[in-house]
């Protein structure tokens, strides 16, 4: 399933480039590269952001007490679940020219690559501190209690803890700036020109030119082989052990201090706050009552596609997931094609994809709501392997031994998997669907005629619809997020019941 | 000097430590009782990683907890640890591991390489300095573990089964270095241990630990005339067939 929903555009990418050559002289224009240096250059800053916020925050949800740490910690992890350009929305009805805080040169602040940066930060920080959160949580706690009788608990966390759960930081720091270097909607509704949108607008914009677009993802390609290289050398297999591993200690590593409480109150805001200004903006201004005027099926389209695809991706997830955490030669090379997918600029997929599958032949997939899922499938599914490999790090590997002395099968051994790992099952589940609900950049390159979700209706009409409705239509995919985000909780608290 | 005065440890209604008062001057006892005695409480209570919920703690001289308060926190103690699964830190060089607390007690540069090479001298570690705990044997990184635990010139030095895992011959080996390390340290040394041989060549006293409390405190000798528990019973059998 994952080969087939990744290879095919990988192949068309890797043809159409091939086949470019007397074209590659569009790769001469001065402004594409100055176009891609801008967008390597606004990764970055947002990774060094988000890794610099994220990382303490990290350790300080991790490992010390305060007051409403869990609440706050979850407020603040939840904006991850949003497409970026929903917290942008907020942002520029408080900030933006006519907002309740705006004026000239927070519009422009807003409005510039500094705006870009901050809100994408704001978005993606939290992936850092959920990652950093759990790799800290997964040091041996033996190691921890003996840097903190050596050296004190400041000294602990920054030269044990932290370096200890290096690979789910250096992870967190490849997914944000993968996330950041694939982003579409931040920087367009910022009017801020990024190299990515090039080729969106060639696939789908008025520029339309697919066969420019396959060779303006050249350098896209190298940056994304780029990424998977670090990724290898510095997360890999080392993450998900990390990440698997819990030995918590006993007990907090730092003491209630109020400097914590206020630092963890101010993350939380900084997450929950362009949501309450897009719940007040769509109240005050009547959205609410005309939204389901202008929905149409995009609700039902996403949340249809989503699941699906989130189905898939749990399927594909226990077996890949199972054989990346045992250290299976051929999990790894899955997830090598997983990840290299899942790190590609939507772009690149995109254009794969369209080549791939828009042909007489496959036209039944490629106008129906099944390629959106395709498109899920092969864009996430290193999300839902990874988290699932990392439930099954948590399984001692002697509990399968056992089941093969007594004559248990591959299958019945998987199954034995899946039942002791069934809360990873469910967390795998949720953020597959949570992934696929949150996309844009993918979803919008190739929905079917009639078919898009609820994502790219929302931006598609921030350009020209009533202000109000589109606060209202972002409130109500806030909501669906949050239900799908609550009903997994439900779940996985259902199942840690004995 | 390590004194305890009444102490008491509640976790929810289990009480892992009950009114325990114990006095420990510059010797080496070793620690004994049956899982889930409160061996493992006990030292955590002494390192300032947890309070006592009632009564007081005293490091030489000093109080550093009572009645559910740390008042001396873990780092400023200076009371050193072996634990069970060594716990050297995979990241850092075996100099890595023995400068951490010095250079965590601001000791400069020239003076935190002086210490950690004559720490590894002895424990005959010479040369290794530059290895990552990866690279060692067994033995060896029970070495560099102790040696982390001296080179900080701890007041008292405790150690948590910390040759649960090595065969006989490696034990014996260590157990001879061990025993030549505590005669030249003039500092209460808790050794705790299921090994009654191990007990007999490290430790004069032995003190035995069940239910939160001491059951029983003396030499082996003394603990065979009159064992005061089934557990010291059989505890005392193993020593005698170990010789036998």
């Amino acid at each position: 399933m994952l080969v087939c929903a990744v290879l095919p555009p990988l192949v068309q990418v890797g043809r159409e480039l091939l086949g470019s050559g007397s074209s590659l002289g569009l790769l001469a224009s001065d402004r594409l590269w100055w176009l891609l240096g801008r967008s390597l250059g606004l990764s970055a800053a947002v990774t060094l952001l988000a890794l610099s916020v994220g990382v303490p925050l990290g350790v300080l949800f991790s490992r010390s007490t305060f007051p409403l740490r869990k609440l706050l910690f979850a407020v603040h992890v939840a904006v991850v679940f949003l497409p970026p350009f929903l917290p942008a929305l907020g942002w520029f009805h408080l900030l933006g020219r006519e907002g309740w805080l705006g004026g000239a040169l927070s519009t422009r602040l807003l409005f510039s690559e500094l705006g870009v940066v901050l809100v994408l930060a704001s978005c993606f920080a939290p992936i850092v501190t959920a990652l950093t959160a759990l790799g800290v949580s997964g040091v041996d706690a033996s190691l921890e209690a003996a840097a903190r009788i050596a050296g004190g608990p400041w000294r602990a966390a920054a030269r044990v803890l932290v370096p200890c759960a290096a690979p789910a930081i250096a992870l967190a720091g490849i997914v944000v700036f993968a996330l950041a270097f694939s982003e579409l909607g931040v920087p367009m509704f910022l009017r801020v020109d990024v190299y990515p949108a090039v080729v969106f607008s060639r696939l789908g914009g008025m520029d339309f030119a697919p066969g420019e677009a396959a060779v303006f993802v050249l350098p896209l390609v190298v940056v994304a082989l780029g990424l998977l290289w670090l990724e290898r050398r510095f997360a890999g297999r080392r993450a998900i052990a990390v990440l698997g591993s819990r030995a918590r200690a006993q007990e907090a590593l730092f003491g209630p201090r109020p400097l914590f409480f206020v630092l963890a109150a101010l993350a939380a805001a900084a997450s929950v706050l362009p949501l309450v200004v897009l719940m007040v903006h769509a109240g005050a201004r009547g959205g609410i009552g005309e939204v389901t005027r202008w929905t149409g099926d995009a609700p039902w389209n996403g949340i249809r596609a989503s699941a699906i695809a989130a189905v898939v991706m749990t399927a594909i997830a226990v077996v890949l997931g199972r054989a990346l955490a045992r250290g299976r030669r051929v999990g790894a090379w899955l997830d090598g094609l997983a990840t290299l997918a899942f790190i590609l600029p939507s772009s690149i997929l995109g254009v794969g994809i369209v080549g791939a599958w828009n042909h007489p032949a496959t036209n039944w997939l490629y106008a129906s709501f099944a390629i959106l899922v395709v498109g899920f499938v092969a864009r996430y599914s290193a999300v839902a392997t990874r988290t699932f490999a990392a439930a099954v790090a948590q399984v001692p590997p002697s509990l399968e031994d056992a089941a093969r002395t007594v004559g248990a099968g591959y299958t019945r051994r998987l199954g034995l998997v899946v039942g002791l790992a069934r809360r990873g099952l469910v967390a795998t589940f949720v953020l597959a669907l949570v992934f696929a609900l949150r996309d844009l950049e993918t979803a919008a390159l190739f929905y079917p005629p009639g078919g898009e979700p609820l994502t790219v209706r929302i931006f598609t009409l921030e350009a020209n619809g009533p202000p109000a409705v589109v606060s209202a239509l972002a409130v109500l995919h806030v909501l669906i997020t949050f239900a799908a985000v609550g009903v997994g909780f439900i779940a996985l608290g259902k199942r840690s019941a004995p | 000097m390590i004194e305890l005065v009444s102490v008491s440890v509640r976790r929810g209604p289990a009480l892992m430590l009950d009114r325990l008062t114990l006095s420990l001057g510059a010797e080496v006892v070793a620690l004994v009782g049956p899982s889930g005695s409160g061996k493992t409480t006990l030292l955590r209570v002494l390192l300032g990683l947890e309070p006592p919920s009632a009564g007081q703690v005293s490091i030489a001289g000093r109080v550093v907890s009572h009645d559910g308060r740390v008042d001396v926190p873990p780092e400023e103690r200076n009371v050193a640890m072996v634990f069970q699964d060594l716990a050297l830190w995979p990241h850092l060089t075996v100099h890595g591991n023995l400068a951490y607390g010095l250079s965590a007690r601001g000791i400069g540069k020239t003076e935190r390489d002086r210490r950690v090479a004559q720490a590894l001298s002895w424990v005959g570690l010479d040369g290794k300095a530059p290895r990552s705990p990866q690279e060692l044997s067994g033995g060896e990184r029970q070495r560099v573990a102790i040696a982390r635990a001296l080179v900080l010139d701890p007041v008292a030095l405790l150690l948590d089964e910390p040759m649960g895992s090595l065969d006989v011959a490696l034990k014996s080996e260590l157990l001879d270095l061990f025993a030549r390390l505590f005669r030249e340290r003039e500092i209460p040394i808790v050794y705790v241990t299921h090994d009654p041989r191990e007990a007999r060549r490290i430790a004069r006293r032995i003190i035995v630990l069940e239910g939160g409390r001491v059951v029983q405190h003396g030499s082996l000798d003394e603990l065979v005339l009159a064992p005061a528990t089934p557990f010291v019973g059989a505890f005392v059998r193993a020593a005698r067939g170990a010789d036998a």
